[in-house]
């Protein structure tokens, strides 16, 4: 393709060039003409042509070199289109980490088109390793509700017996497949955050009330597992994103922090504005997130060692994505600690609606 | 007549004969052309509508509906829950939604209370199941003339299972109805669980008959005698 725009490029500027020497003769021509006219005659016209002659032979020896000056340069200005067909060829042919190299392009148009391209191809980079990640660690999960199911069922069937066992037999594959269409629904919830079209519904909302709200819900569940909650919500932070998300952001690391918190203990959940933006928090007092699990934990299917209950450890893969989609990170604060501090930091936007609190 | 609108046949029939069950008269139709002909031909007090059908969009038969100006309550059951999804659905005239998977026992009650709507049947306020007296005007309930405390979130869960009383209601619609929790990808199970434990202690705390059962795999009934 990048060869036949080189031909097409190189085939303008050669008809331009001859056209040029071809005009440039004719003009050279007429002012000889007219010059041996006013000077009556003192040479033949041959003669006065004669120089004519000269700069066409000159000119037809440059030619060739004005011809192979332009290919050159046709070329070497196409040179990064052929290099931005090839990566893409690349990539399309599964090679899903190659880049247009930019390094050795001029700061011009192109390099900015190839740059472009480059996060284009990022994007969906990133979007088919989780994709392919996804796939992989959702079948291996699904499987073991369905395989539950499915012995579950298969030996209710296997002899006669009596409507209670039937109806407990039932009861279990319920519970099983209660199981598995949560996980499901955790996992198509991802993939709609993969999908990132998220930010046109985006809305300001007040983070004070989401964290009253997601203390209010859990407050019985700490108090009833012998934990204080402690909510410390600074009014007035308004977030831009969707508020069903950071409730659930929020009720995800409630859920993973009381699993995590022994009876006794305390969660200190809230929100704050810090010089770099906006920072969610909730801290327990379990036994805290070594540096070395502070990254994986938020893996999709990640398991905190120690952890309670064997749970499919998607709660805070799904925290941590709602995070990414609001333009933020969700990390480990305090990695290697006693006591996890698990924290939503959203950068305050450059354009701060803070007229937005009054508008609301 | 409910008619049930739904291609899949395995899901048809468990519709058709749990609705059955429930009392309902029931017929299904299976394509779109099915559809058309039994909502010209019958006389129907409410439609389940899958969308996805092998001959068209189920929104057709409910813009024909419509169209004739007739206000029978619909349903809408469809594998699309996109937000997008369901407000187009509601746009085009319908009355509720229901994402699959769903639970039977949330389609029975939102089947319960379109008809009852539809029916222009207002609910009292007060409800008497056995010898508990539930006063949704008043939130105060009194269980042998005795009033039992409740929190705001214990009353309102009692409220429901009471409304629902003698029919199953899973933690999916205590999730969504009562907590207003949309997302079924937040665990509120354990949460729904110490509630109920709560309210259970208090209703039942004295020597009083066991309302509320639990129905493993599928959720709660509150009903005055045991499954």
């Amino acid at each position: 393709m990048s060869m036949r725009l080189q031909q097409r490029a190189f085939i303008y500027q050669a008809i331009l060039l001859v056209a040029f020497v071809i005009l440039q003769l004719l003009v050279f021509s007429v002012i000889e003409y007219r010059d041996w006219r006013d000077n009556h005659h003192e040479e033949t016209l041959a003669e006065n042509l004669e120089e004519v002659v000269d700069v066409t032979a000159m000119n037809l020896l440059l030619l060739p070199l004005m011809f192979a000056l332009v290919w050159w340069f046709s070329r070497r200005i196409l040179e990064p289109v052929r290099r931005i067909a090839d990566t893409a060829a690349q990539i399309g042919g599964g090679h899903f980490d190659e880049r247009i190299d930019t390094r050795r392009m001029p700061d011009d148009d192109m390099r900015h088109m190839a740059e472009t391209l480059n996060a284009a191809f990022a994007h969906y980079t990133s979007a088919v390793h989780r994709l392919r990640r996804f796939s992989g660690d959702a079948s291996h999960q699904i499987r073991t509700p369905i395989a539950a199911m499915r012995a579950t069922g298969e030996v209710a069937v296997s002899r006669p017996r009596n409507a209670e066992d039937y109806r407990a037999a039932i009861g279990d594959m319920l519970a099983e497949l209660e199981r598995l269409s949560f996980m499901v629904e955790q996992l198509l919830q991802l993939s709609r955050l993969d999908a990132g079209t998220l930010r046109e519904r985006f809305v300001p909302f007040e983070a004070d009330v989401v964290i009253r709200q997601s203390a209010q819900i859990y407050a019985p569940l700490c108090e009833d597992a012998g934990i204080t909650l402690e909510c410390q919500a600074e009014p007035g932070v308004v977030v831009l994103g969707i508020e069903a998300l950071a409730r659930e952001l929020l009720n995800n690391l409630l859920d993973n922090a009381i699993r995590h918190t022994p009876r006794g203990g305390a969660i200190r959940l809230g929100v704050c504005r810090s010089a770099e933006g906006i920072r969610f928090y909730v801290h327990d007092s379990g036994e805290g997130i070594s540096a070395e699990f502070a990254e994986t934990v938020f893996e999709r299917f990640s398991q905190i060692p120690g952890s309670r209950q064997g749970r499919a450890g998607l709660g805070l893969a799904l925290a941590a994505d709602i995070a990414a989609v609001h333009g933020g990170t969700l990390v480990v604060a305090n990695p290697g600690c006693q006591g996890a501090r698990f924290e939503w930091r959203l950068p305050m936007p450059a354009n701060a609606p803070v007229f937005l609190i009054v508008e609301k | 007549m409910i008619l049930v609108v739904e291609d899949d046949p395995r899901v048809s029939s468990s519709l058709a004969r749990g609705l059955g069950e429930a009392g309902y008269g029931v017929s299904v139709a299976a394509t779109l052309r099915e559809a058309q002909a039994q909502v010209e031909s019958s006389s129907l007090a409410l439609v389940i509508l899958d969308l996805g059908l092998p001959d068209g969009d189920g929104v057709q038969v409910l813009r024909r509906l419509r169209r004739d100006g007739l206000r029978v309550p619909v349903i809408i059951l469809t594998a699309r829950d996109s937000v997008v999804a369901r407000v187009a659905g509601l746009d085009e005239g319908a009355d509720d939604y229901l994402a699959k998977p769903f639970s039977f026992p949330e389609l029975l009650a939102r089947v319960r209370a379109r008809l009852r709507t539809a029916r222009q049947e207002s609910e009292s306020a007060v409800l008497q199941v056995g010898d508990l007296e539930i006063d949704r005007l008043a939130r105060r309930v009194r269980r042998e003339g005795c009033v039992i405390e409740l929190t705001a979130r214990e009353f309102d869960l009692l409220a429901y299972l009471a409304a629902n009383a003698g029919f199953p209601v899973s933690r999916d619609m205590l999730t969504r109805e009562v907590w207003h929790v949309a997302s079924r990808a937040t665990s509120m199970d354990k949460i729904i669980d110490v509630h109920m434990s709560h309210l259970r202690d208090k209703l039942e705390g004295g020597a009083g008959r066991r309302l509320i059962h639990t129905l493993r795999g599928i959720g709660f009934l509150f009903s005055e005698t045991a499954p």
